[in-house]
């Protein structure tokens, strides 16, 4: 990369007039005098023309029209924030619910979230730095069952999007247990609460949902902070 | 998002992200899967991308997020990648017609871990600085600079193996 051209995602970003005036105008001299980068914004605008000679905007939409709604899988687990490069406070609830409509039972106690980043786990705990998330962390859950039980757990976005860390109920003897699967923590995010059930019977979205509204209008659950920094 | 919102958005940035896709994953149908991802993703969180500063950055990440995911999950393996037509690659190959350290190392994307991964992309297909990518990913800049250097080491050590021989293409 020459120090003398412009860098490919400032020329991207002029393309699509991403950038404030100031810059676009100061990136727009530099186009007019470099031939090297100049050319690359051609070549942008040729990919973008070919692009939309070949799946017009129409066709596009009506590609997604046709997808099945994103139901989210087991992971990735997608948290969204607002914006990049801004540092939105994310929040994830914990709420233990011993079955549907039963309400919350318990608070911080028998489930545990545990933090993946690079080659550290922590667990968190609710409380102080060490216990914040961010963009790229993998979180793994476990429980403590006193006796044997069938286990469920589901992530509730606060868009009322849930995504199953454990759908289908799975038969664990008492102690402790880490339930399978993983979410990894995606840009950008929003509020997140963990539901983990221990009903054998089947929930639905809208139950999932109630239960986590019941646990936050309990106070029962753990806050733990996504630090976007 | 409304469905013009979603529409416009593809009109300005779609084939820019497409690219995008196209240059990471390698593969026409991921790429052409992988975009629509991100515009369903757009679809529904549309107020973080309203409030957003820089409109491409907020969709390259998801984007990246999608690509990597994608190529974490399946293993993806780019042995069978066909060019697409209106993707012009010359910046992709060097003047003797071998692999440039970009290509090389986008072709190697996936035996990066995530993070990894997006310093990658940052540096190599976007050209940012270490201060940028440090901003962009949360890392010192120092951590940068030391996982470039790691992955530098790896794609020198790649084309000693081949000894120059990988074709491109």
């Amino acid at each position: 990369m020459a120090e003398n051209h412009l860098p490919a995602r400032t020329i991207e970003r002029a393309f699509v007039e991403d950038l404030p005036s100031g810059e676009l105008e100061e990136v727009r001299k530099h186009l007019a005098n470099c031939f090297t980068c100049d050319d690359k914004l051609r070549e942008l605008k040729a990919v973008h023309e070919n692009r939309l000679r070949e799946v017009s905007a129409s066709d596009f939409m009506a590609r997604l029209a046709e997808r099945p709604q994103p139901r989210a899988s087991s992971r990735p687990l997608a948290l969204y924030s607002a914006g990049l490069m801004a540092v939105a406070a994310c929040v994830v609830l914990l709420a233990f619910v011993r079955g549907p409509s039963s309400g919350v039972r318990m608070k911080g106690h028998g489930v545990g979230i545990f933090r993946k980043r690079g080659g550290d786990v922590a667990l968190l705990d609710g409380f102080g730095s060490n216990s914040k998330i961010r963009v790229g962390d993998a979180l793994r859950v476990s429980v403590t069952l006193e006796r044997p039980e069938k286990i469920s757990a589901w992530f509730v976005d606060k868009n009322g999007r849930v995504d199953p860390l454990v759908a289908t109920p799975i038969d664990f003897e008492a102690g402790q247990h880490e339930l399978p699967g993983s979410a990894i923590v995606e840009a950008p995010c929003v509020d997140l609460q963990l539901v983990v059930t221990k009903s054998g019977g089947k929930m639905s979205d809208a139950e999932i949902k109630r239960e986590a509204e019941l646990a936050l209008k309990n106070g029962t659950a753990e806050v733990l902070r996504c630090d976007n920094n | 998002m409304t469905h013009a919102e979603v529409n416009e958005a593809y009109e300005r940035y779609g084939p820019l992200v497409h690219r995008r896709c196209l240059r990471i994953l390698r593969e026409k149908t991921a790429a052409e899967d992988t975009l629509q991802e991100v515009y369903i993703r757009l679809w529904r969180y549309g107020d973080s991308f309203r409030e957003a500063t820089s409109k491409i950055a907020w969709l390259y990440r998801v984007a990246d997020n999608c690509c990597f995911d994608r190529l974490g999950r399946r293993g993806f393996v780019s042995t069978t990648e066909t060019a697409p037509e209106n993707y012009s690659d010359t910046d992709q190959s060097g003047a003797e017609g071998k692999l440039d350290d970009r290509e090389l190392v986008l072709r190697i994307l996936r035996l990066f871990e995530a993070r990894v991964r997006q310093v990658v992309v940052l540096r190599y297909l976007d050209e940012m600085t270490h201060e940028e990518i440090a901003q962009e990913t949360g890392w010192s800049r120092q951590t940068v600079i030391k996982k470039l250097a790691m992955v530098e080491s790896q794609v020198s050590a790649l084309r000693q193996q081949f000894s120059g021989g990988i074709d491109h293409g």
